[in-house]
């Protein structure tokens, strides 16, 4: 029931937004939030956009990820060798993102 | 020691091409950072099986589309065998009382239309109204009922047809906004009104805590959290001593709000963390929280197969009660003393959304009762645990099956 799916939003007209879901999907979106501009990310429920995407955010989770390995490293030795290929493969991920 | 990467700086040399509905699909439900973040998981719980004596973590979740990420990516079959990942209270199908069901299909057949989500179209009563248990089966005695995605969607097809029409309006704190935002910036039409079923999950929350006892660790909701913010949850780890993190749905999100839980089991300092701060902050979201406070009053509210919990219902405000279908059309809701057990004989769901017992648990799941053929609300709805379970084949572990 509180799925939401991520849109773009392409325009912006008073309480309604138009957002494109991808693969060719737009619909019009309540706007729930303070502030939305054009080509802004967003999280959509049930018709209403109920929040916004940060993009500097999405490095965050794995800052914590990288703390709690650290921490296993103190005890673990194994624990660096899992943050090197981690660190591999997300650089191969955010590459083919180019 | 080696750190990782700064995704910011890459992200940004992308520039504005990066495009976030993707990126998150193929971070978070990449194989080779699943593999050894669970290889950080089976640590940590080594860790605390050796070092802490430790037997059994239970984590519990409170929202159906977790529950669906680890049934539908088989997270529990990955997972040491004393982690164990339990349903809470995520699900407001599942949760809304069969009295407004009755108040809804009653109201259907006396002629007028009637929308709904298509979770509660085929949400079944405890007791028929003139032969129908649901609005499903009112609409196959030739009722209008109509399915929408939306509540906009029935708010402008309310306004091409102006006959009497009711919405019958369940949800959690993400739904309820669409119902606010409407209503406050006058867009319902006048022959539109609703049966105002909203709930709060935090109180449920609290209630499920107290009740089960045994619960380790909590992953919160993380889009009923873009509405409230993650502030409302701090009452776990403060007053009960339980880890708790705000995730994201992505299978890498639930591992990683794990990974957190067992870290946080081995430091004994239970805190609060969001781990979806890509859209969740703290306090959440402002504009969303004044709509839903001048709308809706907050008042005791029953809970399907649970009873009543205190302050956990959204009703409309006094002064907007030419949109409230209970008044408009004379229906009185229940009281705290007139309130019934509202689930069939044998329906064991009260205890399955309290995180009390498993879908498996209960003798009538995929006997009696299966998505086909529902008896009780959680395998009606797509979140409810039992349906989900049913359609996805959850087990509490491999280990068990083989």
């Amino acid at each position: 029931m509180c799925l939401g799916v991520y849109g773009k939003v392409l325009r912006v007209e008073g309480e309604l937004a138009v957002v494109d879901f991808g693969g060719g999907l737009t619909r019009d979106a309540l706007v729930g939030v303070e502030e939305v501009r054009e080509g802004d990310y967003v999280v959509v429920h049930a018709g209403i956009i109920v929040s916004r995407l940060s993009e500097e955010e999405f490095e965050e989770v794995f800052r914590y990820v990288e703390e709690a390995v650290k921490q296993l490293a103190m005890i673990e030795s194994r624990a660096a060798e899992y943050l090197e290929s981690m660190k591999m493969r997300l650089e191969e991920n955010l590459s083919g993102q180019k | 020691m080696i750190t990782l990467l700064n995704i910011r700086d890459v992200v940004i040399s992308v520039g504005q091409q990066a495009d976030l509905r993707y990126l998150t699909k193929k971070l978070f439900r990449d194989k080779a950072l699943a593999s050894q973040i669970i290889k950080i998981i089976r640590e940590y719980w080594e860790v605390l099986r050796t070092r802490k004596g430790v037997e059994e973590v239970k984590i519990m979740n409170f929202c159906g589309t977790h529950e669906y990420t680890t049934t539908h990516y088989g997270i529990r079959s990955v997972l040491p065998p004393g982690v164990n990942l339990v349903a809470g209270p995520g699900c407001p199908v599942c949760i809304t009382p069969s009295f407004y069901v009755e108040a809804a299909v009653r109201l259907a057949l006396e002629g007028l239309t009637l929308y709904t989500y298509g979770d509660a179209y085929k949400l079944p009563a405890v007791k028929e109204v003139g032969g129908c248990r649901s609005l499903s089966d009112a609409r196959m005695t030739g009722a209008d009922v109509r399915v929408v995605y939306s509540f906009l969607d029935a708010v402008r097809d309310a306004a091409r047809h102006d006959k009497p029409s009711v919405f019958l309006a369940v949800g959690f704190e993400t739904t309820c906004p669409a119902y606010a935002s409407s209503i406050a910036n006058k867009l319902v039409p006048k022959n539109l009104t609703l049966i105002m079923a909203g709930r709060l999950t935090p109180p449920a929350a609290r209630f499920a805590v107290e009740r089960v006892g045994t619960v380790s660790g909590v992953i919160a909701p993380g889009h009923v959290s873009t509405i409230t913010g993650a502030g409302v949850w701090r009452f776990l780890p403060e007053e009960f001593g339980i880890p708790t993190v705000v995730s994201g749905f992505e299978p890498l999100d639930v591992l990683i709000a794990i990974t957190l839980i067992l870290k946080q089991l081995v430091e004994g300092e239970p805190k609060l963390m969001i781990e979806y701060s890509r859209t969740v902050t703290m306090e959440g979201n402002r504009h969303a929280k004044r709509l839903l406070a001048e709308v809706f009053d907050t008042v005791d509210a029953a809970w399907r197969g649970i009873g009543f919990i205190e302050k956990s219902g959204y009703t409309l405000n006094e002064n907007l009660s030419q949109y409230d279908a209970f008044k408009v059309y004379g229906i009185r809701e229940p009281s705290r003393e007139e309130w019934r057990h509202d689930l069939l004989p044998g329906c064991m769901c009260g205890q399955v959304i309290l995180g009390a017992a498993k879908p498996t648990d209960c003798r009538l799941f995929m006997k009696r009762c299966t998505p086909g053929t529902p008896y009780g609300p959680c395998m009606v709805s797509v979140e409810g645990a039992c349906s989900i379970w049913a359609r996805m084949g959850g087990r509490e572990s491999l280990v068990e099956v083989v």
